[in-house]
């Protein structure tokens, strides 16, 4: 009997390894008559702002090979609605929830990272410091490591909850990024979001979508992430939560031997609705082939 | 009794006008719940395009699904080499429902905007309602007839080849003007059509639905890619075509 649980330090301990990724998951409760969302390790919600947020104007996704560009712009329905409205669904839900929280200013993150803390069915939140579609907070929260280190440090007194920081790679040194935010406190970080990109109509000559400049994701971006997990992995100590571009239970094993400690699915929820059933088929019959007794045993194993 | 993923067989696989074809699939739990205005999803494995591509509903037949598509890109390439007896990956049903009608229906298609209206014309036919399809298309060869009505149908084409020369809004209107109200119109097609179409509900002062057609990333609500811009932005400031959709009344719709 294979074991998925994996644990990521402070009782903070998953039944497998793999969760949703924010923003293509919705609350989870949206398509549970359809997915068996109780198969993930954990769900981690969409983006919550102190206020609802209404979104980029559209058009706000295109397709692109291997993936998409998308700019949503972090719509969502607000603290107070998700706490009224989402509470029953996910205080029920057997795994781990981890609310991932933006905001426009360090106070705002303060505010909803308080409020959450007070939620006993919040795990954790996941703190996103790399939405590259909002003019005001976001990413430029997660470029600076000074920035980012009285961020984190601030929040790390204001909550007692499992504190994930979700990283962008458009920066030089995401190594040094990973390294303030291990040592400000944060019990895990979250690599990666998505990639700054592009795409434009050539006979309207317009950009496909309104920001111009979106988040690239999907199966294209998967080497990209990997890559920036090798970066990290070797600069901190605490897990690392993999997601970019992983599309089966084959890219959850290499993200887990690159040295990720659990994954998030992302993209790949809109384009294989049921993908958890066969990733976590996938998982245990990987294991039992080459003998491994808990899927634990492979973190950072790549011989690198 | 819900939307589901499944995999359907098809039944056939026929073309009916220029690059358009009619696939009749299998899938008897979504055929039995599906109302006109839905739509299903089609997936397409190993793609380098990943989305999955969602397609109106054009009718029912027992446990078939009617699927009314045009040949544009690779996806519906692969879909129209498909054979009886291939299975293909769908979801569904989808999205909302056209509204009861008030008085006479008229149905107002541009090209493959057809496809949900032939849908409903089945639907209102059967319940004894009195419905006009009013069919817009470009040329003479690219209407498929064999989908279309043997009654109650009005074509226009832009060239005159067929029917009311000029575009098919314009044809409508000239139909509106004796007609008695109460009546409704339900309409899909291109983006413009339905702007010009809006305008004269405006004018007129009749009932409108539209159902549009978005690029999507789900069809469920998770990605949140399909938004429109709603009338009434205290409220709710973007729908969603996928969910809140795809059928909207005119005036719940951002206009102008």
């Amino acid at each position: 009997m294979v074991d998925l649980h994996v644990h990521l330090g402070k009782q903070f301990n998953l039944i497998n390894p793999v969760m949703t990724a924010s923003g293509t998951f919705g609350y989870g409760d949206e398509v549970a008559d359809l997915v068996p969302v109780t198969r993930f390790g954990a769900l981690v919600t969409k983006s919550i702002t102190l206020e609802p947020r209404a979104g980029n104007p559209p058009p706000r996704i295109t397709e692109t090979p291997y993936g998409m560009i998308n700019s949503i712009g972090l719509a969502n329905i607000g603290l107070e609605a998700f706490l009224r409205e989402k509470a029953a669904f996910l205080a029920s839900y057997p795994g781990k929830v981890i609310v991932n929280v933006a905001g426009r200013s360090a106070n705002e993150y303060h505010q909803v990272v308080a409020k959450l803390n007070e939620v006993d069915w919040v795990a954790a939140c996941e703190i996103n410091v790399s939405c590259p579609n909002v003019s005001e907070g976001g990413i430029e929260f997660g470029k600076s490591p000074d920035v980012l280190d009285k961020l984190v440090t601030s929040l790390r007194k204001i909550t007692e909850k499992f504190l994930i920081i979700k990283l962008t790679p458009n920066v030089t040194d995401i190594g040094e990024i990973a390294r303030v935010v291990e040592s400000a406190g944060a019990d895990a970080i979250t690599l990666i979001n998505t990639v700054y990109g592009a795409a434009i109509d050539i006979e309207t000559r317009r950009p496909k979508i309104n920001t111009v400049i979106g988040g690239l994701s999907g199966p294209a971006i998967k080497p990209i992430a990997l890559a920036n997990i090798i970066r990290v992995a070797k600069r901190i100590q605490i897990p690392i939560i993999g997601v970019g571009g992983i599309t089966n239970g084959a890219d959850v094993i290499e993200y887990l031997l690159a040295g990720a400690s659990a994954v998030q699915l992302g993209t790949v929820n809109f384009f294989k609705p049921l993908i958890i059933n066969e990733i976590i088929d996938y998982l245990v019959h990987y294991c039992e082939e080459h003998g491994i007794d808990c899927i634990g045993q492979l973190i950072g194993q790549a011989e690198i | 009794m819900k939307r589901e993923i499944t995999e359907g067989a098809i039944i056939s696989n026929q073309q009916v006008a220029d690059e358009v074809f009619l696939l009749h699939v299998m899938a008897p739990r979504i055929s039995k719940i599906s109302q006109p205005g839905q739509f299903v999803n089609f997936y397409f494995e190993n793609s380098i395009r990943i989305f999955p591509r969602p397609f109106s509903i054009a009718g029912v037949e027992g446990e078939n699904l009617r699927i009314l598509y045009k040949r544009i890109g690779p996806q519906t390439l692969q879909m129209s080499l498909g054979q009886p007896g291939d299975l293909v990956r769908l979801l569904g049903p989808l999205g909302n429902t056209f509204p009861e009608s008030k008085g006479t229906a008229l149905l107002v298609g541009g090209g493959l905007g057809v496809a949900p209206l032939l849908f409903l014309y089945d639907h209102l036919n059967r319940k004894g309602m009195d419905c006009r399809l009013f069919y817009g298309a470009r040329t003479k060869t690219q209407i498929p007839y064999s989908c279309l009505p043997g009654n109650q149908l009005i074509i226009a084409t832009d060239d005159g080849s067929v029917g009311f020369g000029g575009n098919v809004v314009d044809c409508l209107l000239n139909e509106i003007e004796p007609l008695p109200r109460p009546f409704t119109v339900y309409a899909c097609g291109p983006e413009k059509m339905l702007e010009s179409l809006i305008d004269l509900a405006g004018e007129k002062g009749f009932p409108l639905y539209v159902s549009l057609e978005k690029i999507m990333a789900c069809g469920l609500g998770l990605c949140q890619g399909c938004a429109v811009r709603s009338s009434n932005e205290q409220e709710q400031h973007y729908k969603l075509v996928c969910k809140d959709g795809p059928v909207f009344a005119a005036n719940e719709l951002h206009h102008g």
